[in-house]
């Protein structure tokens, strides 16, 4: 008898519990599903705006036209490419880094510290602007300095050369990107206990020691989940790579976003546009399944 | 009780006040054009200097004609055509629009603007009258005036260093600087500048469709169109020719010419880091914003011809498109007709257009006869003012091609360009590649 008020308890909770969710569901729902919903049905019709508002639904005719496009494919490499190199280089260069400033008690790593917040605090469009001119093949600070101590007898254009020009665009959200993910391992290093520290220094180990059994440990889940927000930040990035090549030259530096707004505001071609959004809500998708399965063995204290 | 009067006092007020505001409507509505009216007009584009002469001549007409109110909204010029089109398709456009020439005939086609003919026939003959034909023109499609306008830019320009060539001995038989002869003599100044160290010829070949505007217009001077009796003619001698000469330059030109655009070109150029550039005539207006000395060494003429003209067409001396045509919605209410009539009526004058001269804004082409006759243009383009008074500055001129389908068409031909400009494609396999997709696209547009 008790065991069965105590079940009808618990039933009458979670049947509330749903309801108290529920505000916050619907928003997400409607705020997040609702467009990708659209985005979907929008992918199987042939919505241009030079043609009018009217659209039919034409199958997966659409994903046809957009794959049947001379720079998809190139497109879909240069996205990978982007988001592969960049995340791996943010990551490493956040642990170094952070590993390095994580000393509050030093003066210049207090003051590395405050400095190193400056890429992350300029405006992305001020950020592309002025490397876009630093990378300039004329006038271009990389260069002059390169000229200066005679590396080079000319300018070099970096973001006019099919072979450079990605690579070029991958350190800039690098440098944008790695000091705000090593000020966050900074600051994940200082909360460890400093007994551990005491113990492992009574023990004898050594410097990589130290960080291989102690550091990294403790500090897994924020460099998982801070490494999984970075990846998905780079993904999205339209900015940084429409402001300074805008995709060019060709499309040597086209990643989904750019391709999706040249394709959607330029020419008005919604449904090509959505196509796009598909493919590049799939990587997410998948990255964030990826997050969700890695959060979870760290939950679990398998990693 | 208590409630429900209060609720049907509260119903009541609202009622009333709906109905009193839904009868000033109507009254409004009945007035026609003594009530006072709003214009809501869209400019696409232009450099700061000139939207503010544009206002403070609207201020002006606003003082004259006291009901009726100017509402100007500035627009991104890269988004025009789709701006337009999505707002028509929303039924939200303004009153007057001002934006391109080349744009005209997909409005046109997609009946989103009106001929001038059909509602101020009266006033077309008469402002016509004032204008140089060819410049005029630039707002006609099918025999019908869409666009006026209050000055063209036109393409394809070259701008010289008259130091660097007067040092040079580039020089006519007075000794003073003149242009390249023709394409040999241009690859052959570049040559010999870029021997010196320094870039032969500041080229812009970035994605941006002012880059592949200037290529269009050397590539019409040369003979070549883009559609021909229905049919896409670019994959033609007379741009397949002009693609491998600009292909020729890259190797004299600055150093990431596929990521300069036309404004950093000129910016080169001003800054002496190249003796030479190719432009529009919107180069003074470039000179201006980017704050280059007024007495700067540098003239501005036609792009010099291939020795032989090698398209199959007739060379075009250069094509123009005007970039302030004012447009009038299909769908103007009735009752704004006689307001737009007055408003565009006053950009038609001498009074209004006297900046575009040269006195004011240097670096637009004016289509309006007494402006071309000034002393401010013969200041600023003196030898194209030589070529007016003797009757042969339009001579052979074109507007630019305007086609539905160019927007699309357009960006074929810069992924082409582009291709070509880097060494993925020769002219041939890059224009041959596209010329088909734009017939097709013509083709679907029409």
């Amino acid at each position: 008898m008790a065991r069965n008020a105590v079940s009808t308890f618990e039933h009458a909770q979670r049947r509330l519990s749903v309801w108290f969710v529920m505000p916050g569901f619907l928003m997400i729902f409607i705020v997040m599903g609702g467009v990708a919903i659209y985005s979907f049905d929008l992918s199987f019709r042939n919505l241009e705006l030079l043609r009018g508002f009217s659209s039919d639904y034409v199958g997966f005719e659409t994903y046809r036209t957009v794959l049947s496009r001379r720079e998809t494919i190139p497109v879909i490499g240069n996205t990978l490419y982007w988001v592969s190199m960049s995340t791996i280089l943010v990551i490493v260069l956040g642990i170094s880094v952070g590993y390095l400033v994580s000393d509050s008690t030093n003066r210049v790593t207090r003051i590395s510290r405050a400095v190193m917040l400056v890429p992350w605090v300029l405006p992305g469009v001020v950020v592309a602007g002025l490397w876009k001119w630093m990378y300039n093949g004329q006038n271009g600070l990389i260069n002059k300095i390169l000229l200066d101590i005679g590396v080079i007898e000319q300018g070099f254009p970096f973001l006019a050369r099919p072979e450079t020009v990605l690579p070029s665009v991958v350190l800039v959200i690098v440098w944008r990107l790695f000091p705000i993910y090593a000020l966050v391992v900074a600051s994940s290093i200082q909360s460890i206990e400093i007994s551990l520290f005491e113990a492992a220094k009574m023990d004898g180990i050594s410097p990589w020691q130290e960080f291989r059994f102690i550091i990294l440990p403790s500090i897994k889940y924020q460099v998982l989940t801070m490494g999984v927000t970075v990846l998905i930040w780079i993904t999205n990035n339209l900015v940084l790579v429409n402001v300074m090549t805008g995709g060019g030259p060709l499309y040597f530096s086209k990643t989904l976003p750019v391709f999706m707004y040249e394709l959607g505001f330029r020419y008005g071609k919604l449904s090509e546009a959505a196509v796009v959004t598909v493919f590049n809500l799939i990587i997410l998708l998948a990255l964030s399944v990826v997050y969700l399965a890695v959060y979870r063995r760290n939950q679990r204290g398998d990693i | 009780m208590k409630r429900y009067g209060m609720a049907i006092l509260i119903i009541a007020l609202i009622a009333t006040s709906a109905f009193s505001s839904g009868q000033q409507a109507t009254q409004s509505d009945e007035t026609g054009s003594s009530e006072q009216r709003t214009l809501r007009v869209w400019k696409f584009g232009g450099p700061q200097h000139e939207r503010e002469y544009m206002l403070e001549k609207i201020a002006l007409f606003e003082e004259r004609n006291p009901g009726i109110q100017i509402e100007w909204i500035y627009q991104n010029y890269a988004e025009r055509r789709t701006r337009v089109i999505t707002a028509a398709n929303a039924g939200n456009l303004p009153h007057v629009i001002l934006t391109d020439g080349q744009s005209i005939p997909e409005f046109v086609q997609l009946g989103i603007v009106q001929p001038y003919e059909q509602f101020a026939p009266e006033r077309v003959s008469v402002w016509r009258e004032r204008f140089v034909e060819e410049g005029w023109d630039t707002g006609v499609v099918d025999g019908q005036t869409y666009g006026v306008s209050t000055y063209v830019d036109a393409a394809t320009m070259i701008a010289y260093n008259t130091e660097m060539f007067e040092a040079a001995g580039i020089v006519d038989e007075n000794g003073i600087a003149r242009p390249p002869s023709d394409w040999a003599e241009v690859l052959e100044i570049a040559r010999e500048f870029r021997s010196q160290g320094m870039a032969g010829i500041a080229l812009p070949g970035s994605n941006a469709p002012n880059d592949v505007l200037t290529f269009q217009g050397i590539a019409y001077r040369n003979g070549g169109r883009w559609i021909e009796n229905g049919q896409a003619q670019v994959d033609g001698p007379g741009f397949v020719d002009t693609l491998q000469f600009y292909q020729d330059l890259t190797e004299y030109a600055q150093s990431g010419y596929s990521e300069t655009n036309f404004r950093q070109a000129m910016e080169l150029f001003f800054q002496s880091q190249a003796p030479m550039a190719i432009t529009m005539s919107y180069a003074p207006i470039l000179r201006q914003s980017l704050g280059a000395p007024a007495d700067f060494p540098y003239n501005i003429a036609p792009f010099p011809r291939r020795a032989t003209d090698s398209g199959n067409f007739p060379s075009a001396s250069f094509i123009m498109t005007p970039t302030v045509a004012h447009l009038v919605p299909a769908d103007l209410p009735k009752e704004y007709e006689d307001a737009v009539i007055r408003y565009v009526d006053f950009w038609m004058t001498e009074e209004a257009q006297e900046g575009w001269s040269g006195s004011v804004i240097e670096g637009r082409l004016p289509i309006l006869k007494a402006n071309l006759a000034s002393d401010g243009f013969a200041r600023v383009y003196p030898d194209m003012a030589a070529d007016y008074e003797r009757g042969q500055l339009f001579e052979g001129a074109l507007p630019m091609p305007g086609f539905p389908g160019l927007a699309e068409s357009e960006q074929l031909l810069i992924d082409a360009f582009q291709s070509v400009l880097i060494g993925i494609e020769t002219p041939d396999q890059a224009l041959g590649r596209i010329n088909p997709q734009i017939q097709q696209l013509y083709d679907a547009a029409r």
